[in-house]
């Protein structure tokens, strides 16, 4: 593997691109460098992987995984949404030259080539999602139980003030 | 705050921040805080990505709608909206003095349009430089990134749909790649329409229709998922008609 060809250079490329594409959604300042962070990530990731011969499915989704993860706790720690980082996080994954491809073979007449090339983009496609879909989910439920905790407690409060009303009442 | 004034707080937010990029579970959760706020529990909201309609049952049931045309991804101002949503749950603020963070929200500045030019010159350019492409290469593509700004601010002031955006854009580029192509220029087209083609990449669909599905909001799932795709087909369809006419 090609350490400085391989994951060097593609990651100083989106570094630069993605800093351009964050101001494309008007991302202002702190938050403009950690999403293009997030970009460098997912590039990370990716590059790394696919260099140590994991498939290309998988290395979608571990890099997918790994910025749903980092734009969560980003989002958490800046008090913002989790669109602002992961909306640039994921663009190094988009399949920009599978779906080209796609289309070349479909325009070439050549079908064999098109289905193949066609299940790669969805495979891709897929792989981003679920990758999202899992750790979007989990860090989902932690919150859901959180708040649901939190309002159990509240309504114990509530229940012990109640009661003791009635107690004062039937006094 | 009467029920009127906080069913027509409620509408201008949500309808703001659906315009500005969030997903559909962030719009209805927020403003159901804010109903929570007010202590009007039972209000029943019904949010897409477009329209919202909210209704506050006191004494005399009150229902408030927006329709919310197209979108103008703006993540920062969508930032905003998110800090004054808290500022409100945990300040409980008068009707008039919301509606002022909400104007100066409006007003927050965007970055210039030769900035924004030159942002897209430099996505262009990156993602031609990153397919593979040659010096030669990266140029032209970012020059074709400029192309589909001027395009697509053209075609969002006549309120073209994202479909039509997408066809047009990548329909003008491929045939200006593909001219270039042919006066030996550069040796091929495809990395040139790939790097510029990432300009339209349906980014904030794609995030926004997964986070919909993960909160099961499946209608506006949908909405948005169509969106992404057919932004994607249109692009496809686009470079398509001009890689099939370069053939002939």
């Amino acid at each position: 593997m090609d350490i400085l060809n391989d994951i060097v250079v593609p990651c100083l490329i989106i570094f630069v691109a993605c800093i351009a594409f964050g101001m494309m959604f008007n991302i202002l300042r702190r938050h403009l460098i950690a999403a293009a962070i997030g970009a460098v990530v997912s590039e990370f990731v990716y590059s790394l992987l696919t260099g140590l011969e994991v498939s290309e499915v998988k290395s979608i989704f571990l890099a997918a995984a790994a910025v749903a993860l980092y734009s969560e706790i980003l989002a958490r720690l800046f008090r913002s949404p989790v669109n602002m980082y992961l909306v640039v996080s994921i663009i190094p994954l988009v399949p920009g030259k599978t779906i080209y491809d796609t289309m070349i073979t479909l325009v070439l007449g050549d079908s064999e080539s098109f289905l193949s090339r066609l299940l790669d983009t969805f495979e891709a496609a897929g792989a981003i999602a679920m990758g999202i879909f899992m750790v979007s989910s989990v860090v989902r439920l932690i919150k859901d139980f959180r708040e649901a905790n939190g309002r159990k407690i509240i309504e114990a409060i509530h229940g012990l003030a109640s009661k003791h009303d009635d107690n004062i009442k039937k006094i | 705050m009467t029920d009127v004034q906080l069913a027509q707080v409620c509408t201008t937010i949500a309808k703001y921040m659906t315009l500005y990029g969030a997903e559909i579970h962030r719009v209805e959760d927020t403003i159901k805080r804010i109903c929570a706020a007010y202590s009007k529990h039972n209000a029943q909201i019904y949010a897409t990505p477009a329209n919202f309609i909210i209704t506050i049952k006191g004494d005399m049931p009150v229902t408030d709608t927006v329709m919310v045309g197209g979108r103008q991804t703006n993540l920062d101002r969508l930032g905003r909206l998110n800090d004054l949503s808290r500022w409100i749950c945990l300040r409980r603020p008068e009707h008039m003095a919301i509606l002022k963070k909400l104007n100066e929200i409006n007003k927050r500045p965007v970055y210039p349009q030769a900035v924004m030019y030159a942002a897209y010159f430099i996505v262009g350019g990156a993602f031609t430089f990153f397919y593979g492409g040659n010096i030669t290469e990266v140029i032209f593509g970012s020059l074709l990134a400029v192309v589909i700004r001027f395009m697509s601010e053209r075609l969002k002031a006549v309120k073209a749909s994202a479909f039509l955006n997408a066809v047009v854009c990548s329909a003008v580029i491929s045939f200006l790649a593909v001219a270039i192509k042919s006066v030996d220029f550069v040796s091929g087209f495809d990395k040139m329409i790939i790097g510029a083609s990432m300009t339209l990449v349906p980014g904030i669909q794609i995030t926004n229709c997964m986070r919909d599905f993960i909160s099961g909001d499946f209608y506006s799932g949908i909405y948005t998922l169509t969106e992404a795709l057919l932004t994607a087909a249109g692009l496809a369809v686009g470079a398509g008609a001009a890689v099939a006419a370069s053939l002939i």
